[in-house]
């Protein structure tokens, strides 16, 4: 039991990094990115290719991919995204499923439709352990994953709350019509959001590589346990999002004592029962209408956009 | 500085916006010239807060020109405005919640004037002193009473480095002693050099700092010049009080 309880911690971490690019994206852009879990995906194929094509050390692989995703994150936003949002509600959600799709293909042809895994250039990461007391044992890399997992949010969360570039952020995100009015480059800020949501992206397809295998049609499932952590946590706070992410793995992990079969089913329980609070809380308010119990669900811890 | 330039530091010609068939503003010609302190008065609906818009970039104008210290504005994004220096205040506060009262008046220095940090930092610090805000430098936004979210939209505003700053109702639900508080700020801020647009349904508040009035009613500019002759037009006195005098 208690070895179940660690293992859904360590296992959040990992859901909580690919859930916050999508909450950050739908935080500050107002976009949800139906292709994340795709990125994130991509993100596995670019560092598998530089290991097992280009035959470079995993640690190189991780530093050369992040700085890609996150330039593709930019592109993908100046080229694709911004263009998409003028289009209304219904464009960008056409637009993202229309860029998963060619994802997932371009990487079939691109990389076959093998399943890779990095767990064979990791060392012995992928099986050694630490036993603590009360017979015990952590994984080294799932303890290493949750570690950075809270380091890399801890600094997205810097970035946001102390950094010029973060308040940009953040007034974009509660009023852009203000914002670009004090001089903030609403286009400028939401191409840097999404250039840290696709390297988040990234680094979780690069976990999920390294924890188990990938393979380019994996992108839609990734997608989905994104989505579960983000509403279980309230989009827009990256805190909500960790915290979100452990829900999720721990809902996972105990599931799985019950029955194998039944682990992605008790997360996704987890996910319909907070679902179904936030819409009969969302109702309850008496705001009324499909729009108003949206929003009232998925701001309902909201950092971004403050008190609510 | 003074109000003695002829050039006007912001003009606008022929400005029309039509939202569909609902045509807001016609044909409106309004300038200011440098250091002046113009107020805009007119019924509600009378195209003044749109005029607003249209000149601080909110939203595309359907034809006519801007110009900003004699640079066409056409095209030009409300953010690329405010970096040239015009600034506006909305009606209704909009504060950037969730973050502090500092934290709203630094992003806005620090895009608004492109200043690095430290400079961004030593703006703000002026900005608050200068609106008596800096007490509750520290406070989170949503705290904030209507008075202070006047005030702190007033202080966002002056944060970006603004040569022309147009003010939107900022008076309302004022007590009169708030209110001679704002007049002094005001005032201070014009004779530092600032040109001011105020609009304004508080007269004897706004006659205390504008040397020229502009009345807008129905979308159009219906009279303009010395304040007093202004009010006692008898089309301004129409549109105010709904009827023509007999």
């Amino acid at each position: 039991m208690l070895e179940a309880i660690v293992q859904g911690v360590l296992l959040g971490g990992y859901y909580a990094v690919l859930a916050a690019g999508l909450s950050l994206m739908f935080g500050v852009v107002r976009f949800i990115n139906l292709a994340h879990g795709d990125m994130a995906v991509l993100g596995a194929m670019i560092a598998l290719w530089f290991v097992q094509g280009a035959g470079l050390h995993v640690a190189i692989a991780i530093a050369l991919t992040l700085p890609l995703m996150g330039a593709l994150g930019w592109l993908m936003q100046r080229m694709i995204f911004e263009r998409a949002l003028r289009g209304g509600f219904l464009i960008p959600i056409l637009t993202t499923i229309g860029l998963g799709a060619a994802l997932q293909n371009g990487m079939f042809g691109l990389f076959g439709s093998d399943t890779k895994s990095l767990g064979a250039y990791i060392g012995n990461l992928s099986w050694a352990s630490w036993e603590i007391p009360g017979g015990i044992f952590i994984g080294q890399l799932p303890g290493y994953m949750f570690l950075t997992a809270i380091l890399v949010l801890g600094a997205v969360h810097v970035l946001l709350t102390r950094t010029a570039f973060g308040r940009a952020v953040r007034a974009t995100a509660t009023d852009s019509e203000a914002a670009a009015l004090c001089g903030v480059d609403a286009r400028r800020v939401h191409r840097g959001a999404a250039a840290i949501a696709v390297a988040l992206a990234g680094l979780a397809g690069i976990f999920l590589a390294m924890r188990a295998q990938v393979t380019p049609f994996a992108g839609p499932m990734l997608l989905i346990f994104a989505f579960e952590a983000v509403v279980i946590g309230g989009i827009g706070s990256l805190r909500g999002t960790l915290i979100g992410g452990i829900a999720l793995g721990l809902a996972q992990s105990l599931g799985a004592m019950i029955s194998p079969q039944f682990s992605l089913l008790a997360g996704h329980c987890v996910f319909l029962a907070v679902l179904a609070y936030r819409l009969m809380s969302g109702a309850a308010a008496g705001r009324g209408g499909w729009r108003a119990t949206i929003t009232a669900l998925v701001f309902h811890k909201s950092m971004l956009r403050g008190k609510s | 500085m003074s109000a003695n330039s002829s050039e006007p530091i912001l003009r606008a010609v022929g400005v029309n916006k039509s939202y569909g068939a609902l045509k807001v503003l016609h044909g409106v010609d309004f300038h200011v010239l440098q250091g002046e302190a113009v107020g805009i008065v007119g019924p509600n609906g009378a195209g003044k807060t749109t005029l607003f818009g249209a000149l601080a970039g909110s939203f595309p104008i359907t034809s006519g020109t801007i110009h900003l210290q004699g640079a066409d504005l056409g095209g030009t994004s409300a953010a690329e405005r405010c970096r040239m220096g015009l600034a506006r205040t909305y009606q209704v506060p909009r504060p950037f919640l969730g973050m502090t009262v500092f934290e709203n008046v630094y992003v806005s220095a620090m895009s608004g004037m492109g200043a690095n940090s430290a400079r961004a930092t030593q703006k703000a610090a002026e900005v608050l002193e200068m609106s008596g805000m800096m007490p509750l430098a520290n406070r989170p936004t949503a705290a904030l009473g209507l008075l202070d979210r006047k005030r702190l939209e007033v202080a966002r505003a002056l944060a970006t480095g603004p040569s022309v700053i147009l003010l939107d109702e900022i008076g309302g639900g004022l007590t009169e002693a708030e209110l001679t508080e704002l007049v002094d700020l005001i005032r201070a801020l014009q004779s530092g050099g600032m040109t001011v647009v105020w609009i304004e349904h508080i007269l004897h508040a706004l006659l205390r700092v504008v040397t020229r009035l502009v009345c807008m009613a129905e979308g159009r500019v219906l009279a303009q010049g010395d304040p007093r002759e202004v009010m006692a037009h008898p089309e301004v006195q129409a549109a105010y009080l709904g009827s023509s005098p007999e």
